[in-house]
């Protein structure tokens, strides 16, 4: 009986079964369904769902080496890419590659020897002439970076809305958290938009808000740009406070009317916002005081 | 939609009904999750070639075909037997022959079972009932005991079988086909 049953299956799954023999394997499966009590007591669970997607990934993603997370964290030349959408283009074959990641990171491990974890759901596209004739990468997403330093090609990684250019270093791009951000683990990057440009050095980090980049210290102080409206010359106090307002996303306030009158000359360029207060004050014999975000000056 | 995406949002929705479906089938928990995953492997390396616009039935059909290619390589167990003899009976296409040779089988399944899970008291009962077509009132007789206490045997013994058979054997059908002539 089963023999001649699995004959019947064979015509089936082959396409050469006659309509009555294709009526025995559906009242099969329905007898199946219809006696089978014990699959209502199948634990479908998270832990098997992990366990046949892993299993399909494994054969689906043969090329992508997995490494956890901690053993690169280890590393002093881990770079963060947080909040960006960089595009990479690095030339680690004649073809250009592409890796996207869904659930799980990746590590890759570029033809120069340098090193990219892609975080879930990002992607990453290496340029066909990497490390012959450019290192540009692109990025959807968010990567960790750690660049083989290499003077003569600059390693640059192209977000969807920010500009990563590096000689040797390490950083983290991330353009999925609600701020695009750049953290700088070890030496010198430029990060750039259309409109602006920011160098960071060791532990600083650059976040994108709607109105532009803001770069933050270790400490994680907002860092002033090096735009040229900070660079003042007997500038107006209501000058001097709404180019300060702008800058650090913060309000100053003053009830002085002399205050007011003050003409203020000095350079504010890549410094913190308390180091200028603490000089602006200084400087007028005044003193400042700061609750949330608002600057009141005394 | 591209093939990655594909895979992995088709999977996180579908992937419990595709697995309880494949296990219905294939009664067993290891080979349902290999045709689940060779079914999403399958179709991500021939995913350019493919034009799929329902997915959930598009998924359902290939662990169903998928199931049964895995099934038609492995022995059946006694709930899957019981399915084919329905399906070939209900069809007429079961000769008096292969009818009895599955009757034969089943018969073996249970008497082993019911040697090896009974108490000895309750298996004599069951023995003399079923394969030695006593009576009750011959069982009575013959073991010194009454009609009710014959009966009360059998129908711990059914019971016992019902929870102890290999994936929860319909005892009732089995013991109508099985004991075809007993008059129970």
């Amino acid at each position: 009986m089963e023999k001649k049953f699995k004959e019947i299956l064979k015509h089936y799954l082959t396409g050469k079964s006659t309509p009555l023999q294709d009526k025995v394997i559906e009242d099969f499966i329905y007898n199946m369904q219809t006696t089978n009590k014990s699959s209502n007591d199948l634990i479908t669970d998270q832990k098997l769902k992990q366990k046949i997607r892993l299993s399909i990934l494994k054969k689906i993603q043969p090329r992508v080496r997995k490494k956890r997370k901690y053993v690169f964290l280890k590393s002093a030349f881990v770079v963060l890419l947080i909040g960006l959408s960089i595009s990479a283009i690095v030339n680690y074959s004649q073809q250009p590659l592409n890796y996207t990641t869904y659930l799980e990171s990746k590590t890759i491990t570029l033809s120069d020897g340098s090193f990219v974890e892609l975080y879930p759901h990002s992607s990453l596209e290496v340029n066909k002439q990497y490390n012959k004739q450019n290192r540009s990468l692109s990025l959807k997403g968010k990567a960790f970076f750690k660049v083989t330093p290499n003077k003569e090609l600059a390693f640059l990684v192209k977000g969807q809305r920010l500009t990563t250019k590096v000689l040797g270093t390490s950083f983290l791009l991330d353009e999925q958290s609600q701020q695009n951000s750049v953290k700088v683990t070890t030496g010198k990057v430029e990060v750039a938009t259309q409109n602006q440009r920011v160098v960071l050095t060791k532990d600083q980090s650059v976040y994108l808000y709607s109105d532009g980049l803001f770069k933050y210290s270790a400490d994680n102080q907002i860092i002033s740009s090096t735009s040229d409206a900070l660079l003042m010359n007997k500038a107006s106090y209501q000058l001097w406070s709404t180019t300060l307002e702008k800058e650090f996303k913060v309000k100053i306030q003053t009830n002085k009317a002399f205050v007011k009158q003050l003409r203020i000359t000095a350079d504010y360029r890549d410094s913190k916002l308390i180091d200028i207060l603490d000089s602006f004050c200084f400087i007028h014999n005044l003193s400042y005081s700061i609750k949330n975000n608002i600057i009141t000056i005394n | 939609m591209d093939k990655n995406k594909w895979i992995e949002v088709n999977y996180d929705l579908y992937w419990s009904d595709l697995y309880r479906y494949a296990y219905t089938i294939l009664k067993d928990r290891d080979s349902a999750s290999d045709a689940v995953q060779e079914v999403f492997v399958s179709i991500y390396n021939n995913y350019d070639h493919l034009h799929i616009q329902q997915s959930k039935s598009y998924l359902l059909r290939a662990v169903k075909y998928k199931s049964l290619s895995m099934l038609s390589e492995s022995s059946f167990d006694t709930v899957q037997l019981e399915s084919v003899y329905k399906a070939l009976s209900d069809n007429e296409m079961l000769s008096d022959k292969e009818a009895e040779l599955f009757r034969k089988q089943l018969v073996d399944i249970v008497y082993k079972k019911a040697k090896e899970i009974l108490p000895d008291r309750c298996f004599q009962v069951f023995s003399l009932r079923y394969y030695q077509n006593y009576s009750y009132r011959e069982i009575a007789k013959d073991l010194g005991i009454s009609e009710s206490t014959v009966e009360n045997q059998l129908a711990k013994a059914l019971k016992i079988l019902r929870t102890n058979l290999p994936y929860s054997v319909d005892l009732q059908v089995l013991v109508v086909l099985a004991f075809p002539l007993v008059n129970c």
